[in-house]
């Protein structure tokens, strides 16, 4: 079951992307703000995406981008932005610091479960543990 | 030539249509009323979310009864109902008023956009209480938008000190802002 994690100060939001994706076979950790996801990231959550708004307290969702990059650990963590923002140099921007894609909310749940089916699709899961022998 | 419209006549229209829009995701619909009073009936919730530019700056708020927000909750956050009775529920819903002004400024946002105008917007922010009232608008320009559903009113205000020479008119330049529910794969 591939993990997601929602970054998104709305709890509100936080439940609607947990409603979508949770019967379509993911696994939904959320965090309230860049920082929050920033500091679990870092602390060893391992993610098949991050989805994340961009106006937020404590820390934006493209400078949590930013963030990512510079830690190599996270640094190659996909990401697809989910926000009221549309303004093509902020899109421009999260292309560039490697955003996976943007999503203008408010969002269709069903074309949300379609994007990550489609960005997941490729992650690489943690291999299963060998059978024992005998 | 064709006259252009006065900026605030530009941004009355584009408030109702992206009120409107905004709470038929949600199917509430909403109509038009004229503002008769300047104090909203059932204030119960308020919204509200600070933009700037050059041009145009001030605070957009999005006020009405608790029943309305909790109908307006989006797909996937409104199957389970709300209790006035419970602290739970009127902490859910002031993030929801929070948000759902956030949304509405995105809109407004992403189509100023088209004319030139780039905005920056605050946080949101929500407040709620049994009967809110309002102090005098910072700006002589503050719009009271109100609207009513089947069950209840809803009041937009959208207080913006604009600059006297803001010419709202169509910028070619400036590449269209994606729309709502929009989804682009890089």
């Amino acid at each position: 079951m591939s993990t997601i994690l929602i970054v998104d100060d709305s709890s509100t939001i936080r439940r609607q992307v947990a409603a979508a994706l949770t019967p379509a076979g993911f696994h939904v950790v959320e965090a309230d703000d860049g920082e929050d996801a920033l500091m679990q990231l870092l602390g060893g959550l391992e993610v098949a995406l991050v989805i994340c708004d961009v106006n937020m307290p404590k820390l934006s969702g493209l400078d949590l981008l930013e963030r990512l990059r510079t830690e190599p650990s996270v640094a190659h963590t996909l990401v697809l932005m989910l926000t009221t923002e549309g303004q093509p140099e902020s899109i421009a921007r999260a292309k560039a610091l490697g955003a996976k894609g943007w999503m203008v909310k408010p969002f269709v749940p069903a074309l949300l479960v379609g994007a990550v089916q489609k960005l997941t699709a490729g992650v690489a899961r943690p291999p299963s543990p060998s059978p024992s022998p005998g | 030539m064709k006259e252009l419209p006065p900026p605030p006549v530009v941004l009355d229209r584009l408030i109702s249509e992206q009120t409107i829009a905004q709470f038929a995701v949600s199917g509430v619909e909403l109509v038009v009323s004229p503002a008769g009073h300047q104090q909203p009936a059932r204030a119960e919730l308020a919204g509200i979310i600070g933009f700037t530019s050059p041009s145009l700056r001030g605070t957009l708020m999005v006020v009405s009864s608790f029943a309305l927000f909790s109908r307006s909750r989006p797909e996937g956050a409104r199957s389970e109902p709300l209790s006035g009775g419970t602290a739970r529920d009127w902490l859910y819903l002031r993030d929801w008023a929070s948000e759902l002004a956030n949304q509405l400024m995105g809109r407004l946002k992403n189509r100023l956009t088209g004319f030139g105008l780039h905005l920056s917007v605050s946080t949101p922010t929500a407040l709620s209480g049994a009967a809110l009232a309002f102090g005098t608008p910072a700006s002589k320009r503050a719009i009271g938008h109100r609207f009513t559903s089947d069950t209840d009113e809803l009041w937009v205000f959208f207080d913006a000190v604009v600059d006297p020479d803001l010419v709202m008119s169509p910028k070619d330049g400036d590449g269209a802002a994606a729309a709502e529910g929009d989804i682009i794969l890089f």
